[in-house]
């Protein structure tokens, strides 16, 4: 009979160790299962659990019960109303960056607003003027 | 919960009548477990007015490499008899357990335990039922 070294901690945690491998979301579960995998002990345990668990998915649904939930909804979401929306700090944090973004790209616009096609020659005409004096 | 399947359905539909007046009135209950929570205060709540099996202390068995084969032969009302049976809080941690939807933390918090208690009830939960399996359907017989 195989049986491994476990600290106390890794024993409890061991003993709950969920039956489906996907419930097991938890790193320190995780290492426990790992460590215990080995022992035969929780080898039983886990046999053990699997034909329970199996047992119980095998508990018929009444079929009134099941009428129930035969649409995938049974209890219709709460409509999301504009008010509500509007106060998520994600939305309003959304809203103020859109809002910023729009205000210096209109203050851009306005600072360009009054320029001709040919203005960036002109900008560096007198540069191009001061070369061709000290080329003279 | 309650090994009885017309009071469980007495619960499921008080606790599903619950949850539809709190969403009509807008109160969406936050918690997503909130349905077991309620459930499980009905059940306990609906097991203290009937009958109640004694506290009396169980054997306990190692567990068997041929459990699986003896749990295979056992009736479901059976296995929902005997937990239903358990004192609480064990009744609960097993039902939550072998209900196989929850992680440890989660049925932490439904039951409100503490991981040792948890891992103890477990423990002793199965050797109670391998005594029970072993006296109600002997390994000689199951295999």
């Amino acid at each position: 009979m195989k049986s491994v070294r476990l600290s106390r901690r890794q024993r409890l945690l061991a003993s709950c160790a969920p039956i489906r491998e996907e419930l097991i979301n938890d790193r320190s579960m995780r290492a426990a299962v790992f460590c215990a995998r080995a022992s035969d002990e929780f080898a039983n345990q886990q046999s053990f659990d699997r034909a329970v668990a199996t047992l119980v998915r095998s508990v018929p649904v009444p079929p009134e019960i099941g009428e129930w939930f035969s649409s995938e909804s049974p209890i219709a979401r709460p409509r999301l109303r504009w008010k509500k929306t509007a106060q998520n700090p994600a939305v309003l944090a959304i809203g103020i960056a859109l809002a910023v973004i729009a205000g210096v790209f209109i203050l851009h616009l306005f600072e360009h607003l009054h320029d001709f096609s040919g203005s960036g020659t002109a900008q560096s005409g007198p540069t191009r003027a001061r070369w061709a004096i000290c080329f003279l | 919960m309650l090994g009885d399947p017309r009071r469980a359905q007495e619960v499921f539909q008080a606790t599903l009548r619950e949850a539809t007046l709190l969403c009509a009135n807008g109160e969406t209950p936050s918690d997503p477990f909130w349905f077991f929570r309620d459930a499980r205060w009905r059940c306990l709540e609906t097991s203290e007015h009937g009958l109640r099996a004694e506290d009396v202390e169980l054997q306990k068995h190692d567990l068997s490499p041929s459990a699986p084969a003896q749990i295979e032969r056992l009736d479901v009302n059976q296995l929902a008899t005997w937990i239903s049976a358990a004192p609480e809080p064990q009744r609960t941690a097993l039902a939550l357990f072998y209900l196989d939807e929850f992680n440890h933390r989660e049925i932490l918090s439904l039951a409100e335990l503490r991981i040792g208690e948890l891992s103890r009830l477990l423990a002793d939960g199965r050797r109670q039922l391998q005594a029970w399996l072993d006296a109600t359907l002997p390994q000689e017989e199951a295999k």
